[in-house]
Parts: C-alpha cells; structure tokens; sequence
C-alpha cells in the first residue's frame, strides 16, 4: 500500500527547501517491540524528540479511529509497527490490523489525505537495520508531503 | 413507473398489513402514515388505520424499528414494510446484535426506477419481493456524478473535503438519520475523540471516525445526505467507500444476515492508548 | 404498545423548522425532521433534533408553588389561582391598573400571547405589557415600520436561494439560524455573492465571498460611507427613489459627509473593500441583507436599521423576489408575540393603541373599557420597580433575571415587588424570586399556532399529556380572568382563541387551523382565498412611499478607558438557547457545552498572560463574572465575547442598560471591562 519512493520522487524539489520536521504517532506491538527506546531509536533523531509512542499489545487492537484522531490531534503521520504475518502472538492479530488499515488508506485518500501518512509496517526484531530502513523511508515520505495542518 | 403502479404497491401493501394484523401474528405493521401532505413513520395496530398507509417518501424506518424493540424489551413482535435499503438496514443491526430478526416480519416493497434513481441505489429491491416489481440492479454511474470526485487528485480533494467539511454545524443529523448509528457509547459525542462545543468540528476526527465506523456496515441509503442541511455530500463518499470493499473482498453490506464483513472494526476502546495520544497532541 | 409521530414546529430559534415529535407509549422519545417542509427541507440542527428532550425533565414544575417564609413550597391550583386573583384585584384598587406590569413569551403560542394581551388591557385595565422582542428587535418593528410601515422580514426564507448578493451583518447567521445559514450557502452553490460584515470572524465568513471586519458599534457610519460610495458612482437606482420613496436630499446631505477617509477613521474599514460590498450590493439584480442582534442591540438601534432601510432604498434592493431586508427573529413565536400586541402600544397587527378607531374596536370586540396611553416597556418596568411605582408583575416563560441588562439592577427591581407571578416549565431565575409559580405546558403537550421569522404562520400540535399538574397558559389564564370577573375568557379549544384573533387582525384575517394542515401560510393574509404573502412591498410599501431618514453616527454609550480597556461583546452559541432554561436540560446540549467560555484574542491573552481554559474575572462598572478563557481568532484583539446563555457566568451582570432613545433596547453589544487572570490553572 505504500508509494513512498513514488511520492519522493515526485516531489524530491520540494524537500530541499522544507524544514518541516514531522509529529508522528507511533503504534507499536510489545511483543515484536516492547522497547519503546528501541523504537524510539529507529526514528531520525529529530523526529524521535517529536514523536509519540503508544504500546498496544498487538497491532490487532489498532483501531482507524486512533490513527484518524491522531490526525485531527495535529500528527503529520501515524506509524503502526507490528510483528511480521505468521509472527503474531495471537496469530492473525496483525492481518486483520492490514485490513482495516488498507481500508483507512483508502478511505484518508479519498477525503483528500495523502494516504502516505498513514504507514503500516511488519518489523523483525532480528534484523534492526531493515526495520529502520523501512522506518526511514516512511518518515522521507511524510517529509516529501509535508505537514498535515 | 407510472402512478398506477404506485397506487396498485399501496393497495398490496394495505392488504398484506391488514392480513398481518387479522391474524395476529404481529403486534403492529410499521410502515409510512400519509398525515396532511407529509409522511410519517407510523405503527398501524388496527386495520381502520391502513387506509392512510403510504408507500411513498423514504423514511429510512429500520431504526424506528429497532428502537421500537429495545423499548418494548422481550416481548413484541413487529411486521416492517421494507424497501431493500430498509431491509439491508435490519440485516446490518441483526450482525451487530441491535435486533433479533426473529422479532421482524419483513414485507418486502420493490422500488420503482425513479425512486432508485432518486436515491442514487444500486440495489433498489429486498431479498424477496412481496409489493411491487423489483427492477432489477440499476447502474448508478449512468445517473450519479461520482467521477467528479474519482478523478480529482488528493490536492484537490483536500481542497473539497476540507471546505465543504467546514461547513458542518454539528447537527449530528447524519448519525441521527442513520439506522446503523446506533452504538450506545458514541464516539463523535464524546470530547477525547471529537473536541466538544465549537462549529465546525475538527477537522478530519469528526467525519472520518464516523466514515471508518460505518465502512462496512453502510448500505447506500443516502439518508445522511439528506438530512445534512449543509449539503455536505456524504452519500457520495460512502459509497466510493462501499465500491473500495466491493472491489477488493467482493463485500456489500446488508445482504446476508450470515456474512461477515472482512473488516472487523469494533473492538472495546483502551483508555491507556487515547491518554498517551492526547498528551503527545497537545504540547 | 403504541408508537406515533406528531408533527409541530420546532421550540427553539425563529426559524420555524418542521419537527416531528416520536412518542412511544405516551412519552416522547425523539424528534425527527419533517422531510419536505419548506424551511427545514428534511434537516434540523442540533437543538431541533434534540427538541424533545427537555419535556419530560425531572427538573419540570409539576404542581403550582407559593413562597411561605423564605421558600417556595407546593400547593394546589384553587389556592393558587385565587390567591393571585386576590391580591391582584386589592393591588390595583389600591395603586391603580398601571401598577402592575405583565411579560409575555416569545416561547408561547400566538392564542397564548394574545389572551396574556386581552387580560391585561381587557381584566387589569394596563397597557404595561412588553416581552423580550424589546431585547432584540424593537429597533427593528419601530425603524422598519418608521421607513417601510411594517416591521417584519420582508422576504421568506427559501427566498434567499433566489437571491444573487446577500449581505450578512450582525448575525452570527450559523450558530444562531443554522437552517437559514443552510439556505445561504445553497444560494452560495448557485452563484450567489456573500458579503459578510461584522466585528467577529464568525463561522459563515469562512463561506463568504467578502469578509469586512469592523470595530463595534459603526454600524451606521459604514453604512451611510456605503451610501455615499454607490452615489458618487452612481450605482444607486434613480427611478426607484423618484418613484417610490421621499426625503432623498435629506439624506443625501447627511451620508455625503462620510468620506471614504472619515468612515475608515471610524470604522477601521478599507475603502477599496468597502467600495467592493458596495458596487456587488448596489448592482445584483436581487440583493438581500440579513441582520440580527448585532444591528439592534445598541443605542443606535433604530438607526441602524433606519440605516440598512436607507441603504436598500437607495438601491431599489427591496420589493423583489430575493431581496429586500431581513431580521432574523430570535424565538419560535417573537414574530407572533409581536403581532399579537404583547407590546406596550399596540394591539394585534401592530393596531395602535393611540389610534381611536382601534382602540374602539377593541373595547368593542371585548365589551370592557381599555386604557388609552401606552404603557412600560421591559426595561421601563424593571426601573419602576425598583422605584416603588410597579407593584406587582405577571411573568410568562420569560426569564429577565438572566435576559435583561445589568441584573444586579433587575434583582433590585424584583425583590421591590408586592407580587411576583411567574408562569414557566422550570424554577429558573425569575421564578426563584416569585411569590406565586404557575407551571406551565411546554410546546409539546398543547396546540396552537406560532410564527416564525418570515411571517410564518404553523401549528404546534399536543403529542403527550401534560406533565404533572401542569396546565396551559391559555388556560390558567382563562382560569385567573374567570375567577376576576372576567367575561369573554370561556374559550374551550385554542380554535376558538385564534377565530377571534382573526377577526380582529386584518393581517391574519384569511388563516384558519385547516388551511395550516395543508397550506403554507405567511401574513399578510387578508381573506381566506388569500395565498399569503411570500415577500413585501412589491410595487408599493405598506405605508405608501418609502421614508428615509437621515442619520449620522454616534459613538457607543460606554467605550474602553484606562480603567476598563477591553470591549465586551455579547451574544448567543449554538449549543444552547438564550436563558438556558429549556437547552441546559437537554443531554444532547449540555454535553456538548456545560459551562460558558469567554472568547479572548491570543495576543490580548498574551498581554494578559491568560492561556486557553484559565478562569478569568471580568469586570465591568456593574458588576463581574468568572469564566473559562477560550482564545480564539474569532474576536478581534482588544474585544471579548460572552455568551449571556449560563448563570453562573452571567454576561448580563456586565452589560450596560443604557438604551435607545426610540426602541428602549439596550446597548447589549457593548460595554467596557477589565480582565484578569482568576486562579492558577489547575
């Protein structure tokens, strides 16, 4: 569902006068990442200071309306971070979350939000690099369409 | 469809209402009271009434009957002269467990064209057709502007939505209007999800909480339109909404009591999750 | 088991929506639009569909109360009734008819109203009788009918669709007459130009074509600056003025002074902006303007409306489909209560009580002897008792403890009293101070007729019984004049009351009970084959030609000095409905706003170093109120807004009662203050 390196591409010119910093909303799982300093980590330094860090006990209870009232509380981005599919400690906690998040996109782009908002990620707690690279280039995204209010 | 026809679902509609209550079966058929020159939800519990039954105008009348329910309790058992949007609506409040359908006789009433096209429906019929002729599916693209919407870009939509959504005084006529808004505990009353006391409410926590809450369970009956006096065209997202889940799960809400929507949405609200978010918003 | 839907018309603004009242089992349950009604066209706001519920209110008055001691303890109807009678009778024996006084209710029928009007002059023998229109458009029925002859909107409400430029001011239209705001952003869709003018960025600027902000209280400084732009361009509409109006050179003298310069120096406006309203006013072919309490409520009231009238005249922007002038009237029945004669000078249809003929065929009608001067308006009254003139008062669901200007005063005025007579659904204000409660009937236990803000004549119709012992105010009145002596109050059904009325009104002569089921009735309805009149003074005003009058700008009664720096502003909000009796009793309402707010500039509550939610005092010359600070955009630096619809942030407590010389309405709108920081924030 993501077109990150879509959006940056298209609107690389925009970025280099901007010194927007983005207000993201993190939700992350406990059981893929309980640390929220390990979370707190994978986020560019000056995006990590800004940003918010709610632990749900699986990503399965991320509810639309969270990321939607994030939104309205004045987040630029809301970022899920869940534990890989077939990893989910309740099984398909994470599937259903995909779900109703692919539906929120959907429902953000048709109300005029960019839907690149709104990231939904599979993190592997074995392998940080990756989980921060994904992270990093949700973030680039939000850079590239600016703040939301 | 000409006025005979209308006059001739009105008749069968009186007929199979007085059958119902001759034999008892139900406690009352709910249906529409013509009164002066307006049309009311009404229960008719005797058959001199019926001669004021009316089929036309479109008071979506499934959330009267589920009221009706609730406050007659345990006991009680009502016949509901349906259109398919009405019928789609009991169905919706059957999965949500707002009604036991056991308690509804459904009567179905088939809509003409004209009033599909008055409602911009896709699906103008109930399952089983007991009043008039169902017409069959009707293509709303041929008679609705949603390509409007479809192709502006996300600029522009923000541009429209944020405008129009700006117009809101916060009647809650969209949610009042709907059958499915029926939750005890509504969220778009209550101020850690919706800022209290200010037109317009926030922007986009109002609409779109209620957008997400309603994905699946929307019918297309275009009543929220209707009672928006700020001409907001909710209708007409909801139903790219419903195009999205037709699309992609092959889901339409309202057709079967038995099937379930691929998204699952409800789940009880965390206190703990909302705090660290309004913390985080609000320095 | 029992379900029913009864139509009526909505308790709370003039709007005069169409509701339809759920009852299950004989209570009600809820309140849904009426689908094709002409006004509501299937929507309502917040306070329509949440009409119902504050009928069946645990607070509701269920049996009549008399004050023994220091309390009001229950008692029953008889005792009640005759000891009003009584002391009624002895006070006027004693002081005379005019010393007693009656308010009646904008919230009552028109049956009511006129039968509250037939007791006073007709039992009492006293014209002292007013309600609360003299606190929001008794500048509007007296300049109105100075330059047109009548004192109403002139145009309807789904009028305004037809309208190619309205012009906004003063009325916070969204919050105060959503439905009529729905009617304007309609008309907005298909291409009409929106002007707003007004000292707050309120809600329907962000709808607006034009927004035009200027300081309080110059009204008639921008308007006249107006004037004298569309003249000098020669926008205004010769034939127009040469033909249907007099006095033009008059006023020529006086608007021609207000340069683009001297208006700007007094009104803060820009003159290109100024130059811009005007040319889109001047050159529409239908244009409208809509105005409400920010027009009236000053001591220029009647010039601000003499003004708008100038304006409109000017233009030829009158007397058409989609234009003309049009006050939006606050309550379901100010419009009725007005054209019922509640006021001190008139009878019914604005009959003056001076004109011999009228009051002839009063006495006639009523076969009793009727006083001959007008009597106290509101304000006049409250002053009198203070001063030991007025000794008793009759109060019909009004609430002036909360309404009226400088409350301080009011109480003073009350307390003076012999007798206290309050009639209402709840104990609010004024009732705590009374000697005698009646409790009364809400809209939806009883029939009758009301109109709304565009001459609207509808029924409300009895979908429940009364609460408690709780009886009409047609029939405690009834009751109260039988027990006096009184002849001609045997009425058995509010038909009966309105077949009389319309015998005695010409302009309600043609409207009957039936033809309200199916008809939509607006007056002047002369006969019964008489459709109703959809707008005014088409080809001819009502009193002939068109009268300008000339006015020149005079400053606010009180302005901000050193000690108190900060204008206040008041007004109403969209969750509650004036005195709060009926809309704080509503769950729906009260949670989205249980208490007031003050809206503060943030760069006043920098200065002040108030952040958002702090309680702040606010203090004027008469008195002071705590409240939470709310800061916002919509109140220009340098000018605070209060609500006066809560208690116990009593915006009333503050305001001037300084009033207009013509209307007797005070200068609500503005006054000086000092804010402070109350406490630290918790």
């Amino acid at each position: 569902m993501k077109t990150e390196d879509e959006t940056k591409e298209t609107r690389a010119s925009e970025i280099e006068t901007d010194v927007f910093q983005p207000r993201v909303a993190v939700f992350h799982c406990r059981w893929c990442l309980p640390d929220e300093e390990n979370v707190r980590s994978f986020l560019p330094a000056e995006v990590a200071k800004r940003a918010s860090f709610m632990k749900l006990n699986c990503t399965g209870r991320m509810e639309a309306e969270f990321a939607v009232k994030a939104l309205g509380a004045g987040y630029d981005g809301v970022l899920v971070l869940g534990c890989q599919i077939g990893e989910c400690h309740y099984r398909t906690g994470n599937e259903q979350a995909w779900k109703r998040l692919a539906l929120l996109s959907n429902i953000l782009a048709l109300a005029g939000v960019y839907p690149e908002r709104l990231g939904v990620h599979w993190a592997d707690p074995f392998d940080e690099g990756t989980t921060k690279r994904i992270v990093n280039s949700y973030i680039d995204g939000l850079l590239a369409i600016g703040p939301f209010k | 469809m000409t006025e005979e026809v209308r006059d001739n679902r009105e008749e069968q509609a009186r007929e199979i209402a007085g059958r119902l209550l001759t034999e008892g079966n139900v406690d009352g058929v709910l249906a529409l009271l013509h009164v002066m020159d307006h049309v009311v939800p009404h229960l008719f519990t005797s058959r001199e009434e019926l001669a004021h039954l009316n089929i036309s105008g479109h008071y979506p009348v499934a959330g009267v009957a589920e009221r009706l329910l609730r406050r007659w309790d345990n006991n009680g058992r009502i016949a509901v002269i349906a259109r398919g949007c009405d019928e789609r609506h009991l169905i919706e409040l059957a999965k949500k467990k707002s009604v036991n359908l056991d308690r509804i006789k459904i009567v179905g009433l088939a809509c003409t064209v004209d009033e599909a096209k008055d409602c911009h429906c896709v699906r103008p019929f109930p399952t089983e057709v007991e009043v008039g002729r169902s017409v069959g599916k009707v293509d709303y693209l041929d008679h609705f502007a949603l390509g409007e919407l479809i192709r502006m870009d996300i600029a522009e939509r923000r541009k429209f939505w944020t405008q129009i959504f700006d117009r809101c005084i916060k009647c809650y006529g969209c949610r009042n209007v709907c059958p499915l808004c029926n939750c005890e505990d509504c969220r778009l009353e209550e101020a850690r999800w919706v800022r209290v006391g200010e037109i317009p409410p926030e922007y986009p926590s109002f609409h779109l909480i209620r957008a997400v809450h309603l994905a699946d369970k929307c019918v297309g009956c275009f009543a929220c339109e209707r009672a928006c006096p700020m001409g907001i065209p909710l209708g007409k997202l909801h139903q790219l909404i419903r195009d999205y889940l037709q699309s992609v799960y092959g889901y339409e809400a309202g057709r079967d009591p038995d099937e379930r929507s691929p998204i699952q949405i409800d789940v009880g609200i965390g206190p703990d999750v909302l705090q660290g978010l309004r913390r985080g918003g609000e320095d | 088991m029992n379900y029913k839907t009864i139509q009526s018309t909505c308790p709370y603004c003039g709007c005069g929506c169409g509701v339809y009242l759920e009852v299950v089992d004989e209570h009600l349950v809820g309140t849904m639009p009426v689908i094709n009604h002409p006004i509501s066209h299937g929507g309502l706001c917040i306070k329509g569909w949440a009409a119902h519920e504050f009928v069946e209110s645990e607070d509701r008055i269920r049996r009549p109360l008399w004050k023994r001691g220091a309390n009001l303890e229950t008692t029953d109807w008889n005792s009640a009734l005759y000891m009003v009678s009584e002391r009624l009778q002895a006070i006027k024996q004693m002081y005379g008819p005019d010393s007693i006084g009656f308010l009646s209710s904008a919230k009552c029928t028109n049956e009511e109203n006129y039968l509250f009007m037939k007791f006073a002059r007709s039992v009492v023998g006293t014209n002292n009788l007013d309600h609360c229109a003299r606190l929001c458009h008794a500048p509007t029925v007296a300049g109105l009918a100075k330059a047109f002859g009548s004192g109403a909107m002139t145009n309807s409400v789904p009028e305004l669709e037809k309208a190619s430029c309205i012009l906004i001011t003063g009325s916070n239209t969204t919050e105060n007459h959503p439905m009529i705001a729905s009617r304007i952003i309609k008309a907005r869709e298909k291409g009409a130009f929106v002007i707003v003018i007004d000292p707050r960025r309120i809600h329907i600027a962000n709808h607006s074509d034009l927004f035009i902000q200027p300081r309080l209280g110059t009204d008639v400084a921008w308007i006249n600056g107006m004037m004298n732009m569309i003249f000098l361009e020669g926008w205004h509409n010769r034939k127009f003025i040469e033909e249907r109006t007099e006095g033009f050179e008059e006023l020529e003298r006086v608007f021609s002074k207000y340069t683009p310069e001297k208006v700007r120096e007094i009104t803060g406006i820009e003159p290109d902006l100024l130059k811009q309203a005007a040319r889109v006013y001047a050159q529409s072919p239908a244009s409208a303007i809509v105005y409400t309490m920010g027009i009236t409520e000053h001591i220029t009231g009647t010039d601000n409306v003499m003004s708008l009238a100038n304006l409109a005249m000017l233009t030829g922007q009158i007397g058409k489909r989609g234009s003309g002038i049009n006050p939006l009237r606050g309550q379901n029945n100010v419009q009725g209560a007005c054209d019922m004669g509640a006021l001190p000078d008139v009878f019914t249809g604005y009959q003056k009580v001076l004109d011999p003929e009228a009051h002839y065929k009063f006495e006639k009608a009523w076969g009793t002897n009727l006083p001959t001067e007008p009597g106290l308006t509101v304000v006049e009254m409250i002053d009198a008792a203070a001063a030991g003139d007025l000794k008793a008062l009759y109060v019909m669901g009004e609430n002036p403890m909360l309404s009226d200007p400088d409350i301080n005063h009011v109480r003073e005025g009350l307390s003076n009293l012999e007798l206290l007579v309050v009639q209402d659904l709840f104990i609010n204000q004024t009732a705590e101070l009374a000697d005698v409660v009646f409790p009364a009937q809400s809209f939806a236990e009883k029939a009758g007729t009301v109109t709304s803000t565009d001459r609207r004549i509808q029924r409300i119709r009895k979908a429940i019984d009364g609460v408690g012992q709780a009886r009409t105010d047609w029939e405690i009145i009834c009751e109260l004049a039988g027990l006096m002596g009184a002849k001609g109050f045997d009425y058995k059904t509010p038909i009966e009351i309105f077949e009389e009325i319309r015998s005695l009104t010409p302009s309600y002569a043609g409207i009957t009970y039936s033809r309200l089921d199916s008809e939509e009735l607006q007056w002047p309805c002369p006969t019964e084959d008489h459709p109703g009149t959809e707008f005014l003074h088409e080809g001819k005003f009502t009193r002939g030609l068109g009268s300008f009058t000339p006015v020149e700008w005079r400053p606010p009664a009180e302005v901000p000095d050193e000690e108190y720096p900060y204008f206040l502003t008041t007004g109403r909000v969209h969750f509650h409905y004036h005195t709060g009796t009926m809309s704080r009793r509503s769950p729906t309402l009260n949670r989205e706003m249980a208490s007031a707010v003050a809206d503060i500039n943030p760069l006043d509550a920098e200065d002040l170093g108030i952040s958002e939610r702090d309680m702040v005092r606010v203090s004027s010359r008469r008195g002071e109120v705590k409240i939470r600070a709310r800061l916002t955009q919509t109140v220009p630096k340098g000018t605070i807004f209060i609500p006066f619809n809560f208690q116990e942030s009593a915006a009333n407590a503050l305001t001037n009662s300084d009033r207009d010389a013509i209307s007797k309405i005070p200068e609500f709108k503005v006054c000086a203050v000092k804010v402070e920081k109350a406490a630290a924030r918790r």
